[in-house]
């Protein structure tokens, strides 16, 4: 199966910890970087800071990382070769000072800077750890959960210590993203890919702004600065890591000055941030998007106007007033309107009446009396609450669904079979045109294309393999047009990823942040 | 103090049901417990009659009210009406209670009369089975079969009731086994009754009643457990109006509406208090030593 | 003495290796694809076949479940589904954490439970017995967690005497501060039945023969109170306590998620939740052991105590 290697995946919100950790990285991010020693005349910086994930940390390889917090932490102790400048798409230097590509796409050469050193002790960054580090996170073999990623590079080699060569079986646009320093690309030390790689799960070694200093399971991990940054000593001298499951304690805790920063999802408790005058907080303009996915294959979801009337009969405007206390937006299509290519506008205002007409030309008038249909949804009170809401709309079409609650092994196993005829889920999206790929392309069924759909693959193939920028959105756009009409999902809501911080973080200058801004950047 | 002094052509004693009956209602904490428990199940019974609202209704104009005319007890995050919820959720909880307590004393009770009876290898199996279980803590026991069945009303009957048949198995077969040796079990069968019809006619029925106590002072327990579980999300799942998963519920609303916690709460302790005291009653009551006429 | 010892260990050894078993059977019969939870977002079927080798989890049941009692055995737990650590180090990290607790539980459990037991015995009908036992009845009434957000609201949130989130690192002071609501919660309930058994256990020897004896021989109330009732009655609050490490063990899972502290309990329900089967296995294994093994060494203790005590 021919997968496009090239992008981040978007995040499919799965357990407790996913959905948060994942955010609150921005504001960590924002947080390192005015500590990073952005400027010298700097008002006194808190050298201590004490943020709060909601999952301890489970397995911080890079090539295995498949969790927020396990990546909120890996990110500061490793450095790619390039990354993403925070609060902007650009992809800008990291370990590597500057690239060529050559004219036909197929290579890509990589000039590493001189005298950066890993921590520990092990030595210089040099281009044989490049390559060891990749082969390895290419290898079906090795562990990694990311080898389709790399799927296109055919070689890796160093023709000299500071210069990495990649030759590509075929032109992608999105080779750089691939690398970017997300996931597999942060860069482990070849020292220790020789000796212990297993260690590389509870003890990251990288060359990053700070160093992995000590861990108590299930409660706290702490990063200290290194010294030797080749971007220079962060000036946060140390940042603790805590572990508190639920938003509500952690905003209560945070109030009372024991963590400086969390992220929240829960909008009850986001409210009572905003409320809070011992507070701030910062939004961020990439949300989190909740989604109902029908399974396409069953009965009656198979029909296109039962579809569309369930659109029309969802009142999403109730929803985000009344659970999302009005913070968030929504909108017809499954990219975000901040991201360049959303459809604009909306169609599917909620209309019973409407909704009724289609149910009737669908030869349902009543709905579905003495049916009862399954609704799944994870276990976790902002899904459980949509789902609840979408319940009782959808009773007065005369269907009846039942929310069925599980957890997230589950979910995940009846998604991906089909075993269920509607869903809830949230996500965050890195890379929204990835997301269409993977939630809507026929090949991700059985993966992540929970509804079963396979109309859509002309555009998305178009999309993917198109070779200039202006041409992907257009084919984008063709896709979202599709799907709209298409109705196998409906983009419920998009809500605020907001970042709860205490005033002793003041100075964090609103940013807006964009998802793949959690890699930090020092200052040149 | 007994009060029904005998004449000599009178029977000697009253019976026993009374009393039992009559030193329950004496002891003023049984009383209260009586009371109370039967008030909760009186309104889990009419709940379809008491309840203004329908539980999983929302009502998201009207979310997370203090107590107001029009709804008693307050409303949830999602405008439900909190007495409605409480009362449908007395139904669950004693559902919960008694089913898990049922199903524990029953499968106990057939264990405990075995191993008694029987004695010999079947007591030995039955003995070990029955310590490992005992070995463990109710709560691990029940979140060890929640994880077998997955989170659900009927998961956690199950799940506490498997939990608290070793306790009524152990009690039963010490029971089985002083009755055993009495004279009128000696007798029938003598006389020939099939083992099988010697427990059930004749020791069955003078075991009930430690039974029965320990059954009522179990429900208290198992009670708190579903709560416990419903609210570390290994219950019935939302929308159902169960006691702790409203506890858990209320949580993010704690510091701006902490009625919706509260209430469920003092819910639960009042029925666990009640099963309580009505237990320790029925214990009181059938001990011969402090029922005053031994 | 010795061959009861003797005894008493080997059969607790079989009941170890029995409840393990049984605990391996059970785990392995959750639904849910532990593979697809581990994976999340990375999913694909070649990951997820590649992920099950690696993990053993394509291996017949019979195989995997000797393996498991193979190593547990030489003392190894399995390695964790999610970390792909030693299931073992992973306990032995978070124990310390839980331990406290339930040391710091037990504290609170017997100093505050027999003493007041007793008291409200000695002083029985009176304001003390009905307040204390009245208490007794409440704490063991309302739901721990009820409990413990009501005392985190007002006394970490409101008064701010205590810290709100629990672990972390700080001074010994530090330490004891975030203990004291825990510990509280924790214990209560277990110091509430402690005070009721104590109370019934001295009311009991206080009404026996040889009580009343010492008393017609003429000794004080005082002395008979601590020479004889109290020693005796003692006797079976030793037993409880065998019992209340079951309760307090369990007790911790929910006590450490509502205070947000590190240890044992919390980690059995993430790993229910996250269908980490050998983490679950190995905790459920090493909750049996502390139970068997504290309530063997009771019953050793008990035997020492009370010479009537042959093995039953």
């Amino acid at each position: 199966m021919r997968r496009s290697a090239a992008h981040p995946r978007p995040h499919t919100d799965g357990r407790h910890g996913c959905r948060a950790a994942w955010a609150w990285l921005a504001g960590l991010a924002v947080v390192a970087m005015l500590g990073a020693g952005l400027g010298t005349a700097r008002p006194a910086q808190p050298t201590r800071v004490v943020v709060s994930n909601d999952r301890d940390i489970i397995n911080v390889d890079p090539i295995a990382i498949s969790a927020p917090a396990d990546y909120s932490v890996a990110s500061l102790v490793y450095s790619g070769l390039v990354r993403i400048r925070p609060g902007t798409t650009t992809i800008e230097p990291d370990l590597a000072q500057q690239w060529e590509v050559s004219s036909d796409g197929l290579v890509y050469t990589f000039h590493l800077r001189h005298g950066v050193k890993w921590q520990g002790g092990l030595g210089e960054v040099t281009a044989a750890d490049v390559v060891a580090h990749f082969q390895r996170a290419a290898s079906r073999t090795s562990g990694s959960i990311f080898f389709a990623d790399l799927a296109e590079v055919k070689r890796i080699d160093a023709p000299d210590p500071y210069t990495v060569r990649f030759t590509l079986d075929r032109p992608s646009l999105s080779f750089l993203t691939a690398i970017v320093a997300y996931r597999p690309g942060l860069i482990v030390p070849k020292k220790i890919l020789d000796t212990n790689p297993d260690s590389l799960k509870t003890t990251p070694v990288g060359s990053g702004p700070y160093v992995f200093a000590s861990w108590q399971q299930g409660a706290e991990v702490v990063l200290k600065a290194n010294p030797d940054y080749y971007g220079g000593m962060p000036a946060v001298s140390q940042i603790d890591v805590r572990v508190v499951k639920d938003d509500q304690t952690a905003l209560l805790a945070l109030r009372r000055g024991e963590i400086d920063a969390r992220y929240l999802q829960i909008p009850e408790v986001q409210r009572q941030a905003i409320a809070a005058q011992d507070v701030r907080i910062l939004r961020a303009p990439m949300p989190r998007t909740y989604y109902i996915s029908f399974n396409t294959t069953r009965a009656p979801f198979n029909d296109v106007r039962v579809r569309q009337a369930l659109w029309y009969g969802l009142n999403r405007l109730g929803i985000l007033d009344s659970l999302f206390k009005g913070l968030g937006t929504f909108s017809d299509t499954m990219v975000p309107p901040t991201v360049t290519g959303s459809l604009p506008g909306v169609i599917y205002n909620y209309n019973p009446d409407q909704a009724k007409q289609l149910l009737k030309s669908a030869g349902a008038e009543a709905g579905f009396p003495g049916k009862t249909f399954s609704l799944m949804a994870l276990g976790l009170q902002d899904q459980t609450d949509v789902a609840s809401v979408a319940q009782e709309n959808w009773k007065a079409l005369g269907m009846t669904f039942n929310v069925d609650i599980v957890d997230t092994p589950v979910f995940l196993q009846r998604a991906r079979a089909g075993n269920f005829d509607a869903l809830v889920f949230a996500s965050l999206r890195t890379e929204p045109e990835q997301f269409l790929v993977d939630s809507f392309y026929s090949k991700s069924i059985g993966s992540n294309n929970f509804s079963r759909y396979d109309q859509a693959d002309a555009p998305l193939d178009s999309m993917r393999y198109a070779t200039d920028p202006a041409e992907r959105i257009r084919y984008a756009q063709i896709a979202q047009r599709q799907l709209q009409r298409d109705a196998p999902t409906i983009p419920v809501l998009n809500s605020t990823l907001m970042l709860a911080y205490a005033p002793r973080l003041s100075g964090v200058k609103l940013q807006l942040l964009i998802f793949n801004s959690w890699q930090w950047s020092v200052s040149r | 103090m007994r009060s029904d002094a005998a004449g000599p052509n009178r029977r000697a004693a009253s019976s026993p049901l009374r009393l039992t009956a009559r030193a329950l209602l004496r002891s003023r904490g049984a009383l209260f417990g009586l009371v109370v428990t039967f008030g909760i199940v009186l309104a889990a019974l009419l709940a379809p009659a008491l309840a203004p609202y329908d539980p999983v209704q929302q009502h998201l104009l009207d979310q997370n009210q203090p107590p107001t005319l029009a709804h008693w007890l307050g409303t949830d995050r999602l405008g439900r009406d909190l007495l409605s919820r409480t009362v449908w959720g007395a139904r669950l909880s004693l559902v919960t209670g008694l089913g898990a307590v049922l199903v524990g004393a029953v499968q106990g009770a057939l264990l405990g009369l075995a191993a008694g009876y029987y004695r010999g290898w079947v007591d030995g199996v039955i003995g070990r089975v029955v310590d490992t279980m005992l070995a463990f803590p109710l709560y691990l026991s029940a979140i060890f079969v929640i994880a077998t069945l997955g989170p659900s009303q009927i998961g956690v009957v199950l799940a506490v009731g498997l939990a608290v048949t070793p306790v009524f198995a152990r009690l039963t077969r010490g029971q089985v086994l002083e009755e055993r040796e009495k004279e009128y079990v000696l007798a029938a069968r003598v006389v020939g009754n099939s083992n099988r019809r010697v427990i059930a006619v004749h020791i069955l029925p003078n075991v009930l009643a430690p039974l029965v106590v320990l059954a009522s002072l179990t429900v208290g327990d198992a009670i708190l457990v579903e709560a416990g579980l419903s609210f570390l999300g290994l219950g019935p799942p939302p929308p159902t109006p169960s006691w702790g998963l409203m506890v858990n519920d209320g949580m993010v609303v704690l510091t701006t509406a902490p009625w919706v916690s509260l209430g469920p709460g003092l819910a639960i302790a009042l029925l666990v208090l009640g099963s309580n005291l009505l237990g320790d009653g029925l214990r009181d009551a059938f001990d011969p030593r402090l029922r005053g006429d031994a | 003495m010795l061959r009861y010892c003797t005894y008493r260990l080997t059969a607790s050894l079989a009941t170890v290796l029995a409840g393990a078993s049984l605990i391996f059977f059970m785990v392995h019969l959750i639904p849910g694809d532990p593979v697809a939870a581990l994976l999340q977002d990375q999913f694909t079927p070649e990951t997820a076949a590649a992920m099950r080798v690696r993990l053993g989890l394509n291996r017949p049941l019979v195989a995997q479940y000797l393996g498991f009692m193979g190593n547990l055995v030489t003392g190894r737990l399995g390695t964790s589904f999610r970390s792909e650590q030693p299931v073992a180090h992973i306990i032995a990290s978070q124990f310390p954490a839980t331990a406290q607790l339930a040391a710091a539980a037990t504290v609170v459990a017997v100093g505050l439970g027999i003493p007041l037991g007793m008291a409200a015995a000695i002083h029985r009908g009176r304001v003390l017995d009905v307040l204390t036992m009245g208490g007794a009845l409440l704490a063991i009434c309302v739901p721990s967690f009820v409990l413990g957000l009501g005392l985190l609201l007002v006394f970490s949130f409101e008064l701010g005497w205590f810290p709100m989130l629990g672990g972390g690192t700080g001074g010994p002071l530090d330490t004891v501060r975030g203990l004291v609501l825990p510990a509280l919660v924790l214990g209560l309930r277990t110091g509430a039945l402690l005070s009721r058994i104590s109370r019934s256990s001295l009311l009991n020897v206080l009404g026996l023969d040889f009580v009343r004896t010492a008393r017609a021989k003429g000794a004080t109330r005082r002395s008979v109170l601590y020479r004889h009732a109290l020693r005796n009655s003692l006797l079976p609050v030793i037993t409880i306590l065998g019992v209340t490490v079951g309760h307090l063990l369990a007790g911790t899972a929910i006590v450490e998620v509502v205070f947000s502290r590190p240890g044992i309990g919390k980690l059995l329900v993430d790993a229910v939740l996250a269908r980490d089967l050998p983490q679950i296995q190995g905790t459920l294994v090493v909750f049996l052991v502390i139970v068997i093994v504290v309530n063997a060494l009771v019953d050793i203790a008990y035997s020492l105590v009370d010479p009537r005590i042959a093995y039953a």
